[in-house]
């Protein structure tokens, strides 16, 4: 060994980038090519038929549609914890009362709901909404969810969309100048066609299943549009994603899951000493799991002797899920044992009570209502916000889809450097991109 | 998150910069420190330090490809620790890749001018772009990245005495090349 060698070793690290990059690409093994290329081939296909019977579909009824950018950009400047008010009042609303029920919901899917709600809406109508939304004005609100859609936005490496419509009586006259606001910052499409009919209620349906990969077919088949309906708005959220360290099949085997309805026996899948941060407050711990698209997922498991009411009602768990997460909580690198039950679960919400206990009232009044951006016909109102949601987890990672219409008319520090986290009974889970509004999040009472 | 994504939250001087960094390129950058020093504690040190190097580069620095780019600050950070410690600890994968380099060095008689890193590296460079791929990647996944043999022997299904003779072909040839350039050591 000499000063030479090092002099080589210094001449080899500033080698070209290029080359660097293309030798970290592991190489193929030859086996595994020949099994994944028809597979491939038969995934291609088979989205190629989706999307050329989609469009046949809803073109008749299509004012104007959306076109997705091949890449959004990132958002500059700014804008994190801007959505924290909204978090910290929707998250208790949402998740109380589930009982021994699985409970999931969108907060984001509510967010860009309600902000083109604000959008159609002027006077206390619209005020009530930004009050809840947290915005000091529409421009303001405007920009934000503009930002917020920008953010979430990728199809590399799994997929994540917020997806947005408008579904209009082609009896009632609208604002061009409204539904162009909704498509330049919303990305929303607008339809026209003949609230009632059959034809109008399965191009609904079917944009619904459409955006999302159809995990919420049940659902979005019982959703139809009676002819009194003067607007429904449609927004969604699907996500899917691929752990970056995936679980081992051979490592999932049956273990017992203790819900409130008793004990079930369930598939657990298991990873050892899973390298990560271990996150403690005063009722609950938590470990999170990335997936390779930037994306992660959070599992959230109450202290002995809290119950799933009390923690959706602490404010240290929205903080947690809030902005504040990184700076507010202790937490520790350490070795996790992670056991977590493979699940599937969802849940059909009507959010009409939930927002009239947040201050939305006006804009379930009919004479109250205020919807003049949109139409100069009166009598326009609220009569339906529901929001359905599923949330999937395997060894291989997670998709998770939610859809809202709104129809117009502490503890102490862990003593070691590896814990066991083990779900066997009611948990949280939260899926988060960065600090923004999370994606989902839910309680598994019943995997 | 896509590379330009993190850089441009290292230019807002957003702090989810390094948690992104972390998550993505983490594993990368700790398995080059722990590849050239060994030690766990000093590799994590070492990642760590990258994080503070890459917070007071960007800005100005706008790396196009991150991973190299923190690859080459890990590696030079090591690099350091290991000139700093070496009287007092013995970093086993340093030791052992330049004992390895060591067969590349030309004599000094037929050398004849003189020749900074960055001269080297250009020849280097060029020798690389010679070498089939897989040679090549070979080369720099031992070299650059400093991964053991025994594992790339594994992932490219060959015995590690196969490979053990090829590294070396490729090192003598990499000394033929550096003494017709005419590099002085």
């Amino acid at each position: 060994m000499s000063d030479k060698s090092e002099k080589i070793f210094d001449g080899i690290t500033n080698v070209s980038d290029e080359l660097i990059e293309s030798a970290q690409k592991k190489p193929k093994r030859r086996g595994w090519r020949r099994l994944r290329t028809p597979l491939a081939a038969i995934l291609v296909i088979a989205i190629l038929c989706g999307i050329a019977l989609t469009r046949r579909g809803l073109n008749a009824y299509a004012v104007a549609e959306a076109e997705y950018p091949k890449k959004a950009a990132f958002p500059r400047g700014e804008f994190y914890g801007e959505g924290d008010a909204f978090l910290t009042a929707v998250v208790p609303e949402l998740l109380s009362g589930a009982g021994d029920e699985n409970r999931v919901c969108s907060p984001i899917n509510v967010y860009m709901g309600l902000s083109m709600l604000a959008e159609l809406t002027d006077g206390g109508t619209r005020d009530q909404l930004l009050d809840l939304l947290g915005a000091p004005d529409l421009t303001a609100q405007r920009e934000r969810a503009n930002k917020v859609w920008n953010a979430n936005y990728s199809t590399e490496r799994g997929r994540s969309v917020l997806a947005n419509s408008i579904w209009l009586n082609r009896d009632v006259s609208y604002s061009k100048a409204t539904l162009n606001i909704l498509a330049q910052n919303y990305f929303a499409s607008s339809y026209s066609g003949e609230m009632g009919s059959r034809g109008y209620n399965e191009a609904l349906r079917k944009w619904l299943n459409d955006q999302t990969g159809g995990l919420l077919r049940q659902q979005a088949g019982q959703l139809s549009m009676d002819p009194d309906t003067v607007m429904t708005l449609a927004s969604t959220v699907f996500f899917k994603g691929t752990w970056s360290d995936e679980f081992k099949k051979g490592d999932t085997y049956p273990e017992t899951f203790h819900g409130p309805g008793g004990d079930e026996t369930c598939d657990f899948m298991h990873m050892e000493r899973m390298q990560g941060q271990y996150y403690w407050a005063e009722r609950f711990s938590a470990v999170v799991k990335h997936f390779t698209n930037g994306r992660a997922m959070w599992f959230i498991l109450p202290d002995e002797g809290v119950s799933m009411e009390e923690l959706v009602n602490d404010p240290e768990l929205v903080s947690f899920l809030s902005s504040e997460r990184y700076e507010r909580f202790g937490s520790k690198d350490m070795y996790i044992n992670l056991s977590v039950p493979k699940f599937d679960v969802g849940s059909d919400l009507d959010l009409r009570e939930p927002l009239r206990a947040l201050g939305v009232t006006d804009a379930f009044e009919l004479g109250t209502a205020d919807f003049s951006p949109l139409t100069q016909d009166t009598g326009v109102y609220v009569s339906r916000v529901q929001q359905a949601a599923r949330v999937q987890i395997d060894e291989e990672g997670c998709t998770a889809a939610a859809y809202i219409a709104i129809v117009g008319a502490g503890a102490a520090a862990p003593p070691t450097e590896e814990i066991d986290f083990v779900l066997d009974r009611p948990f949280l889970f939260a899926i988060t991109y960065l600090d923004q509004l999370p994606l989902f999040v839910g309680i598994v009472n019943d995997p | 998150m896509e590379d330009h994504e993190i850089v441009a939250l290292y230019w807002e001087r957003d702090e989810s910069a390094i948690r992104e960094t972390d998550r993505k390129y983490g594993g990368f950058c700790q398995k080059i420190a722990l590849n050239l020093l060994g030690i766990r504690e000093d590799a994590e040190e070492c990642v760590s330090d990258t994080y503070l190097a890459a917070w007071n580069a960007m800005p100005v620095q706008r790396p196009a490809l991150l991973r190299s780019w923190l690859g080459r600050v890990v590696r030079n950070l090591s690099v350091d620790r290991w000139r700093k410690s070496r009287a007092q600890k013995r970093y086993a994968g340093m030791e052992l890749l330049l004992s390895e380099l060591d067969e590349c060095v030309p004599s000094p008689m037929t050398a004849e001018r003189a020749a900074e890193a960055r001269e080297i590296s250009g020849v280097i460079d060029r020798w690389l772009r010679t070498l089939k791929e897989e040679d090549r990647d070979l080369f720099l996944r031992r070299y650059w990245n400093g991964e053991r043999l025994d594992e790339l022997a594994r992932e490219r299904g060959m015995s590690q005495n196969t490979l053990a003779q090829r590294m070396r072909r490729l090192r003598l040839s990499l000394k033929d090349v550096l003494e017709k350039e005419g590099i002085d050591l």
